[in-house]
């Protein structure tokens, strides 16, 4: 799984320049997916005609049919084990798991099966399924529909996580988790659906492992995931003004996750601070903290620190709520006590 | 029956109060809601009042003495209740004072320093009563001292590893004083060793006015360097001086010889590098260094040659000086010289000497004592070459001589070996012909 990527931007490259939202993005993937092979299939609670609550597949079932476009009654334990043994059964199904905290329910179906049964039938059985579903909160849907559960299929050997945090690496990523042979975990930012970004009009898919430079800079490294990408972007705006240019690394993929990237820039910032909106303690910024302190440690000049949300049930009070997630301030807070008094004084 | 008088709480987070001073003496009759004494707290200054009638016993506490919340600071006795003879009314003297009480402070630094363990007795203050930069001062001075583990981060304990820099010699600017990576990189090799005579205003005694009322005088990042390695050096090394006078005219006969056989003009200073080159070569002891509580040995022979600037002094080196001969250390100190009067030197210029020399000949100075270049274990400080009448042969005869005098590290070398050097250095500089011999160290 390893990979070695160049350390440059994927910013598309438009020739038919447009921008759309992220819920688009994602539609068009979807559908292109669809048209290109017949055994790609959608299946989850209101994705037909209902288009899912955040209209995301809306118009898929009139073009492909209720016989691709499955509406699941309320059962994701059974339609994700439907799913799973559809893909055994050669077909490449995409569930929609309404909410990132449902996992929960369907957990057996994707950490004990899905994620094992390629191994444990010494490769005779593949299940090339997709498990679509959300993160994120500050949306006011309280603490059973506001979790950041990246953390838990990620510590799967056998499951791939993607993590996006733009509308043109959703779409990429998401054709390419489709055509992945192993089962595929996509998590998207609840709140980046109307997000609007550059996506090309040609075709193009992006590679799993592969993180994404979204800022050049000198003087620290953020690692950020999925809706922290633009908490960290917004803060490295706020510390250049400071005298202090972070770099911005994207991971993309959490698993498999781009190592290299992450260790090549810390080596030549000697800083780093990791984001991710998954419950801080043993989360995704614990592991690629972990990372930077095993394979940069000699290039360190200061503590690796992570920031995720605070570790308690997402409150619904929206004062609460916002408390609870890394923000702008915080990060850049963050950065400019890493890089020492002498850095960001004014 | 007895009242006590406590210090009260005055405020949350108030665990103690200083009692500023003291409105009634004791075997005073005090009536209640009368003023006792003031206490200071970090938010003000207040007025306790007696929360009884009667006569005032004995101070337990003395003003400015820092004290806990709640804690019986005197007592006030019934009319006719005799005080104990003991207590009897008079000022409380010190003596009689629990030691602890003895140091006065604000209520903020008693805090603080109870916060970091730390005895208030040994915090100096210049008030008289302890503040919380009298606290912070000896928080700082206490966690400079180099104790145990030197705070750094892993990238300047590589950095530093890699420039083979002792950690405890740089000045951290991280948490707690942890040294970083910029710490390392701001670090300068010594360029350094000794003050240049340089000429002063003298003022007439009793003139001399303080520094703020001084003009400043700006100086050069050379000039700031030159004062911070020699101050250095000065400070952090055992130094010790031998000094030799060696009869001249083999030097200066060798001298005007080079000069009319040399395109290159030659220098005394040459052929002191060539003789210091081959004396660290005979006396490989000398060419070592005291290095992080060791003593190691430098690979290879570099010799330094002090050059006065207008603007400080610097040091450019001539590496592996004991394989070049005389033209070639005559090329090479030009074109040092020539660098160093334009500004133009390179780090690799005025780094890895293992030895300075520094010649101060040519203003006529007789000898002097210059001061370690470190880390290096010599320097040597030439006179000038002038005659002098000596014994020659039981008779009186006017020679030429030059005074050499060595500064040596005592951690490096002792007495005996150093003695020895200078020997060798004496010898050759006697009968420069001894370069020649591929000899073991001079018999001693």
């Amino acid at each position: 799984m390893s990979t070695h990527s160049q350390a440059h931007s994927q910013q598309p490259h438009v020739t038919g320049s447009r921008e759309i939202t992220w819920a688009q993005a994602v539609r068009e993937a979807l559908a292109e997916e669809l048209r290109r092979d017949p055994t790609v299939f959608l299946i989850g609670e209101d994705v037909a005609e209902a288009g899912t609550p955040f209209k995301v597949t809306s118009g898929l079932v009139q073009e492909f049919g209720p016989e691709r476009i499955v509406d699941a009654p309320i059962s994701e334990a059974g339609f994700s084990g439907l799913a799973v043994g559809a893909a055994m059964a050669g077909l490449r199904p995409v569930v929609d798991i309404m909410f990132g905290d449902f996992l929960m329910i369907v957990m057996d179906q994707v950490a004990n099966q899905a994620a094992k049964v390629h191994y444990m039938s010494g490769g005779k059985w593949r299940v090339p399924i997709v498990f679509r579903t959300n993160m994120g909160a500050t949306r006011r849907s309280a603490a059973q529909h506001s979790q950041s559960l990246q953390a838990w299929p990620s510590h799967i050997p056998g499951l791939k996580v993607a993590i996006p945090a733009t509308p043109y690496d959703a779409k990429g990523l998401l054709k390419t988790a489709i055509r992945d042979n192993n089962p595929v975990v996509f998590f998207e930012d609840k709140l980046s659906y109307q997000m609007v970004g550059p996506v090309p009009l040609e075709e193009y898919t992006l590679p799993f492992g592969q993180a994404d430079v979204k800022r050049a800079g000198r003087d620290i490294t953020l690692v950020a995931t999925s809706s922290m990408v633009q908490v960290a972007l917004q803060a490295a705006a706020g510390l250049s003004s400071l005298g202090i240019e972070a770099e911005v690394i994207d991971p993309r993929t959490t698993v498999p996750l781009d190592r290299h990237t992450i260790v090549e820039s810390v080596k030549r910032t000697s800083r780093a601070l990791v984001l991710d909106e998954g419950y801080q303690s043993y989360g995704v910024t614990a592991e690629i903290a972990a990372v930077i302190a095993e394979e940069a440690f000699y290039y360190l000049d200061a503590p690796v620190q992570r920031m995720g949300a605070l570790d308690v049930p997402v409150p619904f009070s929206p004062a609460l709520e916002d408390l609870t997630v890394p923000t702008v301030e915080k990060v850049v807070n963050a950065a400019r006590l890493l890089c020492g008094p002498d850095r960001g004084a004014q | 029956m007895t009242t006590d008088v406590i210090m009260p709480v005055l405020g949350m987070a108030q665990d103690s109060g200083v009692l500023v001073r003291w409105l009634k003496q004791p075997g005073q009759s005090v009536a209640r809601g009368e003023i006792l004494f003031e206490v200071e707290t970090d938010k003000a200054v207040q007025e306790i009042e007696a929360q009884a009638s009667g006569i005032l016993g004995p101070w337990l506490a003395r003003e400015g003495e820092v004290v806990p919340v709640t804690q019986v600071v005197a007592q006030l006795y019934a009319p006719g209740e005799l005080l104990p003879a003991a207590l009897a009314p008079g000022p409380l003297s010190a003596a009689t004072l629990p030691k602890a009480a003895a140091v006065a402070a604000t209520p903020l630094a008693a805090r603080m320093a109870a916060a970091h363990d730390i005895d208030l007795a040994k915090v100096q203050t210049e008030s008289g009563k302890v503040q919380k930069a009298d606290v912070l001062a000896y928080l700082a001075a206490t966690e400079q001292r180099p104790a145990g583990r030197i705070l750094a981060s892993p990238k300047a304990r590589r950095l530093a590893g890699e420039r083979h820099l002792d950690l405890a010699g740089l000045q951290g600017s991280g948490p707690g004083g942890a040294v970083l990576a910029a710490d390392v990189l701001a670090w300068r090799p010594p360029v350094v060793e000794k003050p240049v005579p340089v000429a002063q205003e003298v003022r007439p005694p009793g003139a001399v006015g303080k520094a703020d009322d001084m003009p400043m005088i700006p100086t050069s990042h050379t000039w700031q360097r030159m004062a911070e390695r020699t101050t250095q050096a000065w400070i952090s090394t055992p130094q010790f001086y031998l000094q030799r006078r060696a009869l001249a005219p083999r030097l200066v006969e060798w001298l005007h010889g080079a000069r009319s056989r040399s395109t290159q003009k030659v220098t005394v200073s040459d052929l002191l590098v060539m003789a210091c080159a081959r004396c660290l070569a005979l006396h490989p002891q000398v060419n070592r260094s005291w290095q992080d509580g060791r003593l190691v040995a430098f690979s290879s022979i570099n010799v330094g040659l002090a050059v006065a600037l207008e603007d400080g002094l610097v040091v450019p080196v001539i590496h592996h000086a004991d394989r070049l001969s005389l033209h070639e250390i005559a090329h090479a100190r030009a074109e040092l010289a020539a660098r160093a009067r334009e500004g133009r030197l390179r780090s690799g210029d005025v780094t890895d000497g293992t030895i300075t020399i520094s010649n101060l000949g040519m203003f006529g100075v007789d000898r002097f004592l210059a001061i370690l270049n470190p880390p290096q274990a010599a320097i040597l400080a030439a006179g000038a070459i002038r005659d002098e009448v000596v014994p020659l042969n039981g008779q009186p005869a006017v020679q030429p001589v030059i005074d050499l005098t060595v500064t040596f590290d005592h951690r490096v070398v002792d007495g005996a070996i150093a003695a020895r050097f200078l020997q060798t250095l004496a010898a050759i500089v006697e009968e420069p012909l001894r370069l020649l011999e591929q000899a073991p160290p001079l018999p001693h």
